[in-house]
């Protein structure tokens, strides 16, 4: 196995520590900073498959990945975080303990499921696919753990980073424009629900899921 | 001659498809004039029904059947039509009755406020009889099928008319529910002849072949019960008494006198026709069904204190009455008796067309009576004989057509109907007898029940003294709602006089099968004597029962004549008498006189016995409720209730409806409305799916 593969498998796991970690961590601006870390990550694993590759655009994928990504979002949920005053209340449906066992479970998932999948080439292994579907996982996990509708939205944003790492595993990434149209799509995403956030806040003076029950016809 | 009917018959369709369709463009343009749009589509709503019944006559009259086909939907589903005998009774029927309760509804639809959905109400009226039409002529499943939704939510949409009330809302879920669970059953009944027959058309479920005994009762018992539900056959009529009442009376008058007669239709096109071979305990089946409808339909009907909803009952009891016919009909074809079958089926058709007439015009009498009293209940009217003199005559002709007295329509049919039930002993089945002799006793209490129950409705509604203030004021309605029924109350009459004009009309809508009855019936004898094709008959003298129409009344008259010397002695009230006021002169108010109307013997009074006599087949529950402000020694209201819950609501559809509560309840946590619950589900789906599918 080559340095480079390895370095690759270790940057996975960061994507996927960090993803656990956000499962877990109760608090939201530590989740949003996460967040950013796992950006700055997925850019330089970015960096890596291009340089491996050759091939340039992959460069300029790292580069918005991580502007986007690793600074912008994070600074934009922080900035609305700061406007609606989030309270420090219970913020997980389950405990630490349960969210994690069942993290654990979704992983073994993962790696079972990974087996069937073939990687693209030998250089990226298993494991590396392995953790893109376990990251996919946790951030359905985080959505249906947490209870504020930011966390789910952080949640959201890093079931979209597995599936970025899933395709640049199987594919070394997906052309320039698509990969922009994506990031493009994200971004407009957390904007939008920034301001759906601030307007929820303002009208109910909470953004947590719970009480929308009440809704259902 | 081929061509003349084929020429003709297009030129009527036209014009009943066409007037309506032209006086809507009109009404449209009139919106802003809602009374005089309203009239006009009305109008030309009965215009165009008389000329489908015009095709029904025609159909009915032709030689041969006649058959149109237009592209459907799909190159593969044409809509097929049939127009032969059998069709053209029932189209001539619901046209002949749609163009009454259309004219019945030009001025009825108008009393009160009028609402601005008005015309919207009429182009449902409008839909509703073409959609009638339509189940009547189809002539293959999927046609048959849209039809009879179309029927369905017409219905639907009419019941919720005045959707302001519980009542109507509830009676509009109920018919929706009933009708959608009859029609799943009537679909598949369908669908599995389709597949064995390898075709859509009801031509080549005719031809086909025998099947299997399993198969042919499965989709037998699916279809009985789906028509069952639409006839309002008892245990399947919950739907009935409810949406009948709350419906407009002229959509009443159609729903109760042709809608559920359509249900009938496809009863009979099955069992004769579609369905061959049929066991004969079919026949005992409906037979058993019908006769349990009839009793019970009229028990329930004595019960009931609300007109409309009295009549309803009394279509249950009619349908019972007309499936009687119907399932000795089946029952003799199937021991090989064709002839006594074809009279019996003959009996059915004739009640049919006969209950049509009367339950209209019944239906409009109250509607009548409504219109001009505003009150539905018994005890809220009284005394409207002298105020509505027209509607009370029509009235107590339709009352007396419904509890078979002669002369009129329903003793005419109803007399098949016994001669029939005592034909009964001519099938193959050793106990055919006694129980044709114990149904018809059953169908003469049916009789002796339904006298008594018109007796308090005639009576409470129309004799003695006003109950209210507005029935004191009550006034004729207008010629638009009277002469309707002044119409059809000639028509009972006249086809209780000469039921020998109508016989070979219904001789010749007998299906193929049992056909061989038409000389018997358009024998001039046949109404009274039996045919019978060999052995010693079950015979009733004409001669004697003429003797007995004559003495009846001659004697009535003579004990009258007897008793009358104790009534003509002049009768003197105190000025403080508790009891009928007399001759006394009606104060200027009326006030006085609806005070001493209460005092009159009431419809719950009336109804008592029989609710004591028959206490078995219902829970009665007095409630007693006190209303005093101290002590309950002094009290300032005394109020009784008197509720009735029938067995079936009781046992069946009580325990039933909270068992789908108590499932739904189960089944809608799921639906928790919580966000994270649903992405739950999600994450759920998607790891099972992970795991699966390689």
């Amino acid at each position: 196995m080559s340095q480079a593969s390895q370095l690759l498998e270790l940057l996975s796991y960061g994507v996927l520590l960090v993803a656990v970690a956000i499962v877990t961590h109760a608090d939201l601006r530590t989740c949003i900073r996460l967040f950013g870390i796992q950006g700055f990550f997925l850019g330089f694993l970015s960096i890596l498959v291009g340089w491996h590759t050759g091939d340039v655009h992959l460069y300029w994928v790292a580069l918005t990945m991580i502007v986007v990504k690793g600074l912008a979002i994070p600074a934009y949920f922080e900035h609305v975080m700061r406007r609606i005053s989030v309270g420090r209340g219970p913020e997980r449906a389950f405990s630490t303990h349960a969210g994690l066992l069942v993290a654990a479970g979704l992983m073994l998932v993962a790696y079972h499921v990974s087996r069937t999948v073939a990687p693209a080439t030998p250089w990226l292994t298993r494991d590396v696919l392995a953790s893109s579907l376990a990251t996919v996982l946790m951030g359905l996990w985080t959505m249906i753990n947490c209870r504020k509708a930011l966390t789910q939205m952080v949640g959201f944003l890093v079931m979209e980073n597995g599936i970025f790492l899933f395709a640049i595993t199987e594919t070394y990434g997906m052309p320039l424009l698509v990969e922009l149209g994506i990031l493009f799509d994200v971004m407009v995403a957390a904007g939008v629900t920034g301001i759906l956030l601030l307007r929820i806040s303002g009208s109910f003076n909470h953004i947590d899921v719970n009480e929308m029950t009440s809704l259902k016809g | 001659m081929d061509t003349w009917p084929l020429l003709t018959a297009e030129r009527l369709a036209l014009v009943a498809c066409g007037v309506p369709a032209a006086g809507l463009l009109a009404a449209v343009g009139l919106y802003r004039r809602l009374p005089l749009a309203h009239r006009l589509f009305s109008a030309c709503l009965a215009a165009g029904s008389l000329a489908g019944a015009g095709l029904g006559l025609l159909g009915l009259l032709a030689d041969r059947p006649l058959r149109i086909a237009f592209a459907g939907p799909h190159p593969s589903l044409p809509v097929t039509l049939l127009l032969d005998p059998l069709a053209g009774l029932f189209l001539l029927l619901i046209c002949g009755l749609a163009a009454h309760a259309a004219w019945y509804g030009r001025e009825y639809a108008l009393h009160g406020d009028p609402a601005p959905s008005l015309l919207l109400q009429d182009l449902t009226v409008a839909g509703l009889i073409a959609a009638m039409a339509g189940v009547v002529l189809s002539n293959d499943v999927v046609t048959f099928l849209a039809t009879w939704e179309l029927m369905t939510v017409a219905t639907f949409v009419l019941v919720l008319q005045e959707h302001g009330r519980t009542e109507a809302r509830k009676a509009a879920y109920v018919l929706l529910v009933a009708s959608q669970l009859g029609t799943a059953c009537i679909v598949v009944a369908l669908l599995g002849l389709a597949q064995q027959a390898g075709s859509l058309s009801f031509d080549a479920f005719r031809q086909l072949g025998p099947l299997s005994p399993a198969l042919r009762n499965t989709l037998f018992a699916l279809a009985l019960i789906g028509f069952g539900t639409k006839a309002g056959l008892v245990p399947l009529h919950v739907w009935l008494p409810l949406a009948h009442p709350v419906a407009p009376s002229h959509v009443s008058a159609l729903m109760s006198g042709v809608m559920i007669k359509t249900a009938v239709y496809g009863l009979i096109r099955c069992c004769f026709e579609l369905f061959r071979d049929l066991d004969a305990s079919w026949g005992l089946a409906i037979l058993s069904l019908a006769t349990v409808s009839a009793f019970l339909g009229v028990l329930f009907a004595l019960m009931e204190h609300d007109l409309k909803r009295l009549l309803a009952y009394h279509s249950i009891e009619n349908i019972g009455i007309i499936l009687m016919g119907v399932g000795a009909g089946l029952w003799l074809e199937a021991s090989a008796v064709p002839v006594l079958g074809g009279y019996a089926l003959a009996a059915a058709l004739f009640h049919t067309v006969n209950h049509g007439l009367f339950k209209a015009l019944l239906f409009m009498g109250a509607g009548s009576v409504i219109c001009a009293t505003g009150h539905r209940n018994l005890e809220e009217m009284g005394g409207l004989l002298k105020r509505m003199p027209r509607t009370g005559l029509t009235f107590f002709i339709g009352a007396m057509a419904i509890c078979a007295l002669p002369p009129l329509n329903g003793f005419a049919s109803e007399w098949m109907v016994y001669k029939t039930l005592w034909a009964l002993s001519q099938a193959a089945d050793p106990w055919a007898q006694p129980l044709g002799a114990l149904v018809a006793a059953v169908l003469a209490t049916v009789g002796g029940l339904a006298a008594a129950c018109f007796a308090k409705a005639f009576g409470v509604a129309f004799l003695g003294l006003p109950r209210s203030r507005r029935a004191a004021d009550a006034v004729e309605v207008g010629p638009d709602m009277w002469v309707p029924m002044a119409s059809l109350a000639a028509g009972c009459a006249l086809l209780g006089l000469v039921p020998g004009l109508v016989l070979p009309l219904l001789a010749r809508a007998l299906p193929a099968c049992v056909n061989d009855a038409a000389p018997a019936l358009t024998d001039p004898g046949a109404f009274l004597a039996l045919p019978v094709p060999a052995g010693p008959a079950p015979y009733l003298s004409p001669i004697a029962i003429l003797v007995a129409i004559g003495l009846v009344p001659l004697g009535f008259h003579l004990a009258w004549r007897w008793l009358g010397e104790s009534f003509d002695r002049p009768r003197v009230y105190g000025p403080w008498s508790c009891g009928y006021p007399g001759d006394a002169p009606a104060p200027a108010t009326g006030g006085g006189h609806v005070a001493m109307g209460r005092a009159q013997y009431t419809a719950t009074a009336f109804s008592q016995p029989f609710a004591f006599l028959f206490r078995q087949f219902f829970s009665r529950r007095k409630l007693l409720d006190v209303h005093a402000k101290k002590t309950e020694y002094l009290p300032e209201r005394i109020v009784v209730r008197i509720r009735i819950r029938s067995p079936f609501d009781r046992w069946i559809y009580g325990p039933l409806r909270l068992t789908v509560l108590w499932l739904s309840g189960r089944v809608a946590r799921i639906q928790a409305g919580s966000v994270q619950l649903y992405l739950g589900y999600m994450l759920a789906t998607l790891v099972l799916l992970l795991l699966v599918a390689p």
